[in-house]
């Protein structure tokens, strides 16, 4: 810990300890029946008017795009005739981008883009009074999951997510359909993974999610839905709260959970003793568990096997070897590879700030504990700058990329493209969120 | 209508301040670190619990208040401080300890002269990233709970975490 953090802690700390006794809590009486009648009322109606809200809202914006209709059934097989975007990337994708410019939070819309003519083909608002928030894909680039959460001026995790299919159909007069799907609405969830078929969702939640409950249980709850009937397939549990190590945030619900093996296995991070007290926080140790999901058993941590595993610490955030601190750790489809993103710093020539260095390090899960470096990236920046590097594993290949570096202005070029042969190759895909304002959700 | 059917359940006055007599005085701690004074510490506080009873019935699950009532009191925090700021408050210049209010939660603490100043330098701060330190130092919150917390994105949280420190690493060497 720098003298600077030591200064901070001890500081508020200090002024924390001024407060030792707060006044009594002064609730209102209760609510007279007839406002009870008349909110319950309210709520029976916001609750019918909720799917014909959607349609309206969704419909209104782009209605010559759109087709909304309520999920009935059927097969969700995935096209055939998928074609390719830049270097092997799937050519098509949805994207979250913020309705509004402002610093403040504001709903997420839909966009749906061709990575190959860097065209877009349809955006979707969000309900009224709702966001989209997650975004993942199967893998015929034809097939998304998406959710949305209630937006009452910011998101908040602990609000149900309802979920549509997002069907893309481009050249057609109809190029992207939304569709509601039958899944139960669930609250603390923490990330998602569409299969490769499209045809299962894997829902993680509870787990780390529930931020304010340190030192109490928070089960970690791996659940899998079939897309088509809303049906729960399989449920794994975990009294650990630090069974998931989540990030649940919009644009990285696709790192957290991966699909691999051909639909058989689930890969998911887990940093057990992450969420202890603040020495435990000064270390911590990162294991990706493989879940076989054609196997019997229901124990989230007991029935997975530890493929990798890193502990790092805070001091060590920015040493060029390992994963940086709290990084995403990124697994292929062959469950064979993993990828994390690593930062160093050090001074550069006077008046020309400091030099970052970002790498994106490969594990063979054979062989865990070697690095080797896929791609490096070295620029002068800001002392006060700050990196963040985002990063999609597309099959067993192809890595695409998305990294800031930006300093006190909240100014610099966000990037994306793809990693490969040691090289960065740029998307013709913009950059929706404002850097440092909302990560760039996108599924491919 | 049956009356009882209509009536606000008992066990939500009774959770909620339950739910008070245990966390009221750690979220006071919270509030008062960020906005400075207590008098406004305790109203948020308040709120924030008052805004818990009445969405009770309402919250899809009720297992973890706490999460709900940090993210409320942070919220309130930020209304404060907004309307601080459309009043004309300043905060001061780094240094000039004399202009540290006299009832401010700064001037009753015992803080070193250094402790002081980076008191003064954290009300400085854009509310963002004085309330992504408070919550990572102050409370030890991960990343990924202060995300949470403050409905944004981690990488935001990195971001203002690291412009904060950066910021009073400089006025700790005497910069602006």
């Amino acid at each position: 810990m720098t003298p600077a953090e030591d200064l901070v802690r001890s500081t508020t700390r200090a002024i924390a300890d001024t407060v030792t006794e707060a006044p009594p809590l002064r609730l209102p009486a209760p609510a007279h029946p007839a406002d009870g009648a008349r909110s319950r009322g309210a709520r029976r109606l916001r609750n019918w008017l909720a799917p014909l809200t959607v349609a309206i809202a969704v419909a209104a914006i782009a209605a010559s795009l759109l087709v909304v209709r309520d999920f009935t059934g059927g097969h969700t097989a995935p096209s055939t005739t998928a074609t390719t975007g830049p270097d092997g990337t799937p050519r098509y994708y949805v994207e979250l981008k913020p309705t509004g410019t402002g610093a403040s939070p504001t709903p997420n819309a839909l966009v749906i883009g061709d990575a190959l003519t860097g065209s877009t083909l349809a955006t979707i608002q969000p309900p009224a009074g709702q966001s989209f928030f997650g975004v993942v894909a199967a893998a015929d680039d034809r097939t998304f999951v998406v959710d949305t959460l209630p937006f009452g001026g910011q998101l908040n995790l602990i609000e149900p997510r309802t979920w549509y299919l997002l069907r893309l159909a481009p050249g057609t007069g109809a190029p992207a359909q939304l569709s509601r799907l039958p899944l139960p609405s669930l609250s603390y969830v923490t990330a998602l993974a569409l299969s490769t078929s499209g045809d299962e969702l894997a829902i993680a939640s509870g787990g780390a999610e529930a931020l304010g409950t340190v030192g109490k249980l928070a089960p970690g709850v791996l659940r899998l839905y079939s897309v088509t009937t809303g049906k729960l397939l399989r449920t794994w549990t975990s009294t650990d709260q630090s069974a998931f190590d989540v990030d649940g945030i919009a644009g990285e619900n696709t790192q957290d959970l991966t699909w691999i093996d051909d639909d058989h296995g689930i890969a998911f991070l887990s940093a057990p003793g992450h969420f202890g007290t603040a020495p435990a926080r000064q270390k911590l140790t990162e294991t990706l568990h493989v879940l076989n999901v054609t196997a019997p058993g229901d124990s989230l941590l007991g029935d997975s096997r530890v493929v990798w595993s890193q502990t790092t610490t805070q001091a060590a955030d920015f040493g060029p070897t390992i994963c940086s601190w709290e990084a995403d750790v990124l697994v292929s489809a062959d469950g064979k590879t993993i990828v994390c993103p690593s930062v160093s710093v050090s001074a550069a020539a006077a008046g020309k700030g400091e030099r970052w260095t970002l790498r994106w390090l490969a594990y063979s899960t054979s062989a865990p504990t070697a690095a080797s470096t896929l791609f490096t990236v070295t620029i002068n920046q800001a002392s006060s700058a700050a990196p963040l590097m985002y990063s999609q594993w597309i099959g067993v290949k192809t890595i695409i990329a998305d990294w800031y570096l930006y300093n006190d202005g909240m100014s610099g070029e966000p990037h994306i493209g793809v990693i490969s042969n040691g090289h960065f190759t740029p998307l013709p895909v913009p950059v929706l969120s404002l850097p440092g304002l909302n990560e760039p959700g996108i599924a491919w | 209508m049956d009356r009882a059917d209509t009536r606000l359940p008992p066990s939500a006055a009774d959770s909620v301040t339950a739910l008070y007599a245990e966390h009221a005085v750690g979220l006071v701690r919270l509030a008062v670190v960020l906005v400075g004074d207590r008098a406004s510490a305790e109203d948020i506080v308040q709120d924030a619990f008052l805004g818990l009873y009445r969405r009770w019935d309402d919250l899809p699950d009720t297992s973890f208040p706490l999460a709900y009532l940090r993210a409320s009191v942070l919220n309130g925090c930020r209304t404060a401080l907004r309307r601080r700021a459309r009043l004309g408050f300043r905060p001061p210049a780094a240094g000039t300890v004399t202009d540290t209010p006299v009832e401010s939660a700064e001037s009753r603490a015992l803080l070193s002269e250094e402790q002081r100043t980076v008191a003064i330098a954290l009300r400085r701060l854009p509310e963002r990233q004085r309330a992504a330190l408070v919550l990572r130092y102050y409370l030890d919150l991960s990343e990924d709970e202060i995300a949470r917390t403050m409905g944004v994105s981690r990488g935001t949280v990195k971001s203002a975490t690291h412009r904060g420190l950066a910021a009073i690493g400089r006025t700790l060497k005497g910069g602006s």
